[in-house]
């Protein structure tokens, strides 16, 4: 049983200063999972993978244990609870390790975006493999540079977040090419979780950006995955707040720009708000969750958004049957 | 524009230029940051750079505004055409300093009124303009006669017809035009720590060429330049118009012997200028004399009218002098007054010559021959009676004979010539004493006749009265020559007679007379020892012996104020027959070094503005002393005291106290009057004239008058051709200062807001 200040102690770790001095990938994960945990009034271990159904009239030979109690007390009937299959949930996420996901705001305590979405990912993962669902990896650049498959073996943790800790973001975006690629790969249907801040490039391509982005995500859609996109962003890239002459030197290679910040606050943030909001227009109109997500923002909003998405996956497989 | 401090401006305006600078500036230092959102920085950069270069214009101009606007504020901006129909320049305070021209050239007459009345018209009309305008303003009114003593202020005008009636009530002085000493008081004024604000000085005056010769205006334009250094703006108008019609000037009255004695006649000359437009004919000169009454008279003084004298026409700049001999009927003082008929400037047409006529010369005749058994075989009974035939002194000269004995013993001061006879030397033990006191007597400016003998003793005079050079005598003697054969005897050279009052006896036909005159023996001289320095001057022949060495027979020394004459010969006709020259030469020689070496009279006649001073002798020393002036009754006698230090203990001069009299702004003739306690009283006249430079009434050009004052920063107005506009219209003098300061703030404000409102400072 935890208690209360052991509560307290866990729930620090979802605080981004403070992930941001643990090096260690996989202790992050599972100390930002604890903490989650120990924060929810019940168990998630009922309820996530072992669904109720409905009642049927009891038979001789029907296992006692799962005759419902509460209606024979009410009604004096006997009736057998029946539960769906036990599947594991197959979870894939894909992480962006462009160049873009470098950048982290000015201070010892902040992490990048790739920091933090790494954090997402491996909490999800700790949390999805701590409920025996299995769970896989793809990350990518303007290529896949690494993909581990999905599973539940106890070890995959450790692979995911290996395979997180070697990357460094330096190339550009591709990723509707590797979204395509990743669907083909993922074939049994299950939950896509993209991990990314989405920014394009500057070059032509960018101004089809988001379609592009959508065709992708519409390729998981297309093999019936539950796709959700978690949008990171830096608090910095959400607010603007700069101030003297600065030179701005696009990563990924996007250009140079010197400016009075203060002077184009206003119309960047509307460019940034448009952007997100057309993302998100259209990862609605397209059954895609979607979650945009600040590198200050405490890891449970991210986690939250994680289940409150999968219940809602699966009240609409409920509502299917 | 005007500022008080027009570097200051200089120096903000080349500031305003800083916002552009540090905006140029800052395009080149930037911090670098890496960025992944670029594509929406550059989306927005694009959509909105016209919008922002606009704003970055619009920043930078309020920022350069209020840099000028502050500049303004701290250069103290004193307004503009513009601003001075605005009303919020009231109360802001300035010095205003009027400068009238009182001098007597304008009293120029035009068309039934004077310059002078033109000025104080226009004066009056801006005093009133500006009391409307501004009432806060420090006023100070000088007139150029009394610069020291201003007419009002420096004060704010409450009273504005009170002081319009007493600058209404101005005449012209009889001064000449003196804006140096204005401009310098109007610079203390200025420099009062009451003066703040604008400062701003007004002259009206008729500025003549005659007074802006830049070789006398040297003073006038460092005085002027130092007003400008101060910030003071300055408004010229000028009143100078040519003469149209006569203006003759009394350019001089002076008396030509040193003195003038009763009874005899005087010397006078008059010079008149005529600085008129045309050489038309003048009036003539009509001659006055105010002199003591005979005893038993009504009035103390009587009054005469003496011939007028015709004056030819004078051309134009031109002058004419006249000769007149005046006889002044009784010894005391006596003023000449010369009038010429009133022209377009009337104050110069008289003039007057205060004199102090004495009953007559006193001469000490040192007869070197007091031992004499027959009166006619003195040294001195032809030179006396030369000087006084009568023995009664009517003829203008009181001789007194002594020996030489009594010579230590006499005060020399009381005469006004010292002729030493034949005289052998000093009596022994007092040679030195009594050459010194002779020395210092002719230094002093009395008159020294020495004429040779058979008794003088040379060694005596070489080592006393010679002195190696120093003495009054001019040259070292050697013995006296002898002519050799007396049916040959020498005489005085025609050719070698100077032309010198002195001798002017033997100048022109009467040269001929020297024939008749045979010198026997002289007394020679060293021609080499002629000797020259401060005190005793190198000695001039006038005239020569006609002997081989063409020796000298009359020497003039200046010595010290004083002179010398010293005639090689004897004073009685023991060694010439000059005596009985039927030419009569000997005695007009006589009287006319009389009149060379008598003692000068003191001066008595100066300019208008010359002090009058007197010394007190020491019969006059418990005398009341009081002075009238030519304008009384209208203005009251006058009590002088003693001239005294700070503690109150007279102050000497010449070891006697005297009395002075500052300001003698009047022409005319000033009578003191020393009342004695035994109620006895002693009179003096001192003539002040009118400076005739001031009658050229030549306008000066605005070139000549920027020469005169050395710069050409200041409002000019030519008031001969057109009408006088309000001086103040360009609205200099108001300050805005408070005003700048308001629209700094107002602008940092906008500034702000609109920072913000463009975003480019954070709220």
């Amino acid at each position: 049983m935890v208690t209360e200040q052991e509560k307290l102690e866990l729930h620090k770790y979802l605080d981004p200063r403070v992930l941001a001095k643990i090096s260690r990938l996989d202790l992050l994960a599972r100390l930002v999972v604890e903490g989650f945990i120990s924060g929810l009034h019940k168990s998630p271990f009922h309820g996530f993978s072992v669904e109720f159904a409905s009642h049927r009239e009891y038979v001789p030979g029907d296992d006692l244990k799962h005759l419902d109690w509460k209606v024979q007390a009410k009604t004096d009937r006997l009736v057998i609870k029946q539960y769906e299959e036990e599947t594991n949930l197959k979870s894939t996420f894909i992480v962006d390790v462009s160049e873009s996901m470098r950048y982290k705001r000015d201070g010892k305590e902040s992490l990048t975006k790739y920091h933090y979405a790494c954090a997402v990912a491996a909490s999800l993962a700790h949390l999805l493999l701590h409920q025996q669902d299995s769970c896989g990896l793809a990350v990518f650049d303007d290529a896949l540079k690494a993909y581990v498959p999905s599973s539940s073996n106890t070890n995959q943790i450790k692979s995911i977040c290996h395979a997180l800790d070697v990357q460094q973001p330096k190339a550009k975006t591709a990723i509707e090419p590797i979204l395509h690629a990743i669907a083909e790969k993922v074939s049994r249907r299950g939950m896509i979780c993209l991990v990314s801040d989405l920014f394009p490039g500057t070059g032509p391509e960018a101004d089809n950006h988001i379609d592009s982005l959508l065709r992708g995500l519409q390729h998981f859609r297309h093999y019936d995955h539950e796709v959700m996109v978690l949008h990171i962003m830096d608090e910095d890239e959400l607010d603007f707040s700069f101030q003297g002459n600065t030179m701005f030197n696009g990563l990924e290679a996007t250009g140079r720009l010197t400016i009075e910040p203060r002077s184009l606050r206003e119309a960047y943030l509307t460019e940034v708000d448009n952007f997100c909001r057309e993302v998100k227009r259209k990862c609605v109109a397209n059954r895609i969750d979607y979650k945009r997500i600040s590198t200050a923002d405490y890891l449970d909003a991210a986690l939250c958004s994680f289940l409150a998405a999968r219940a809602a996956a699966a009240r609409k497989a409920s509502a299917k049957r | 524009m005007a500022f008080f401090h027009p570097l200051i401006f200089a120096t903000g305006a080349a500031a305003a230029a800083a916002p552009i600078i540090i905006h140029l500036l800052n395009r080149r230092r930037f911090k670098i940051r890496d960025w992944a959102a670029m594509k929406f920085l550059l989306d927005a950069m694009r959509k909105n750079r016209r919008r922002i270069q606009i704003e970055e214009i619009i920043l930078m101009a309020i920022r350069t505004l209020a840099i000028l606007m502050l500049a303004l504020a701290i250069a103290r901006f004193t307004g503009c055409a513009a601003l001075n129909k605005l009303t919020f320049g009231k109360g802001t305070s300035q010095t205003v300093v009027y400068v009238l021209d009182d001098s007597y050239s304008m009293g120029q007459k035009i068309s039934g009124s004077t310059l002078f009345n033109l000025a104080l018209t226009d004066m009056t009309e801006q005093l009133r303009k500006r009391h409307q305008v501004d009432q806060t303003e420090r006023v100070v009114v000088l007139t150029t006669s009394r610069p020291d003593d201003p007419l009002f202020g420096p004060a704010n005008v409450t009273e504005i017809e009170s002081l319009i009636n007493k600058i209404k009530a101005l005449q012209p002085s009889d001064m000449r035009t003196s804006l140096e000493g204005s401009l310098s008081a109007a610079r203390k004024a200025f420099e009062d720590p009451q003066a703040q604000g604008a400062r701003k000085i007004c002259i009206f005056s008729d500025f003549r060429r005659s007074d802006l010769d830049p070789k006398q205006t040297e003073n006038l334009r460092l005085t002027f330049k130092s007003l400008e250094q101060i910030g003071v703006s300055t408004s010229v108008v000028n009143y100078g118009r040519p003469c149209r019609g006569t203006n003759l000037t009394m350019q001089s009255i002076e008396l030509m012997d040193k003195s003038a004695v009763a009874g005899r006649p005087s010397r006078i000359a008059f010079t008149v200028r005529n600085n008129g437009a045309s050489s038309s004919a003048a009036g003539p000169l009509q001659l006055s004399l105010r002199y003591p009454a005979p005893a038993g008279s009504k009035d103390k003084y009587a009054a005469m009218s003496l011939p007028s004298q015709k004056i030819p026409a004078i051309d134009p700049a031109g002058t004419h002098r006249i000769e007149y001999n005046v006889t002044p009927p009784a010894a005391g003082p006596t003023v000449l007054t010369a009038s010429l008929e009133e022209d377009e400037l009337s104050l110069d047409n008289s003039a007057s010559l205060s004199l102090d006529v004495k009953d007559a010369f006193k001469v000490l005749v040192v007869d070197g021959r007091p031992d004499y058994a027959d009166p006619l075989e003195s040294e001195s009974i032809f030179f006396r009676t030369v000087l006084d035939p009568n023995d009664t002194g009517d003829k203008g000269c009181k001789p007194e004979v002594i020996t030489p004995e009594v010579l230590p013993g006499t005060r020399l001061g009381e005469y006004d010539l010292v002729a030493l006879l034949n005289v052998a030397q000093f009596p022994p033990g007092s040679e030195e004493a009594t050459t010194k006191v002779l020395e210092e007597y002719v230094a002093g400016g009395g008159g020294l006749m020495i004429f040779a003998g058979d008794r003088l003793n040379i060694e005596f005079y070489n080592k006393y009265l010679y002195a190696d050079g120093s003495g009054p005598a001019p040259y070292k003697l050697l013995n006296p020559l002898t002519c050799p054969d007396k049916r040959k005897p020498w005489s005085i050279d025609a050719s070698s007679i100077a032309n010198d009052h002195a001798v002017r006896t033997f100048l022109g036909p009467r040269s001929a007379l020297l024939e008749g005159i045979h010198i026997y023996t002289f007394q020679a001289c060293d021609q080499g020892s002629a000797k020259s320095g401060t005190v005793a001057k190198a000695p001039r022949v006038l005239a020569r012996f006609t002997d081989s060495n063409t020796s000298p027979a009359i020497i003039a020394r200046p010595y010290g104020k004083g002179g010398v004459v010293m005639v090689m010969t004897t004073a009685c006709p023991r060694w010439h027959d000059w005596i009985s020259d039927p030419g009569m030469t000997y005695v007009e020689f006589v009287m006319d070094c009389l009149n060379m070496l008598v003692r000068q009279q003191r001066e008595f006649t100066e300019l208008v503005g010359r002090k009058i001073q007197t010394e007190l002798a020491d019969d006059l020393k418990d005398a009341v002393v009081t002075l009238m002036t030519p304008r009384y009754p209208k203005v009251d006698i006058l009590n002088l005291q003693p001239v005294s230090d700070k503690d109150g203990k007279p102050i000497l001069r010449d070891n006697k106290p005297f009395v002075q009299y500052d300001n003698p702004l009047y022409a005319g003739y000033y009578a003191m009057m020393f009342s004695l306690p035994d109620k006895t009283t002693r009179e003096m006249f001192f003539s002040r004239n009118p400076d005739p430079v001031e009658g050229e009434l030549a306008p000066g050009r605005p070139e000549e008058i920027q020469a005169a004052l050395g710069s050409s920063r200041f409002e000019y107005v030519d008031r001969s051709g057109s009408s006088l506009r309000d001086m103040f219209a360009s609205g200099e003098g108001k300050e805005y200062w408070i005003w700048a300061i308001c629209a700094v703030l107002a602008l940092l404000g906008v500034e702000v807001f609109l920072g913000q409102r463009f975003g480019h400072y954070t709220n």
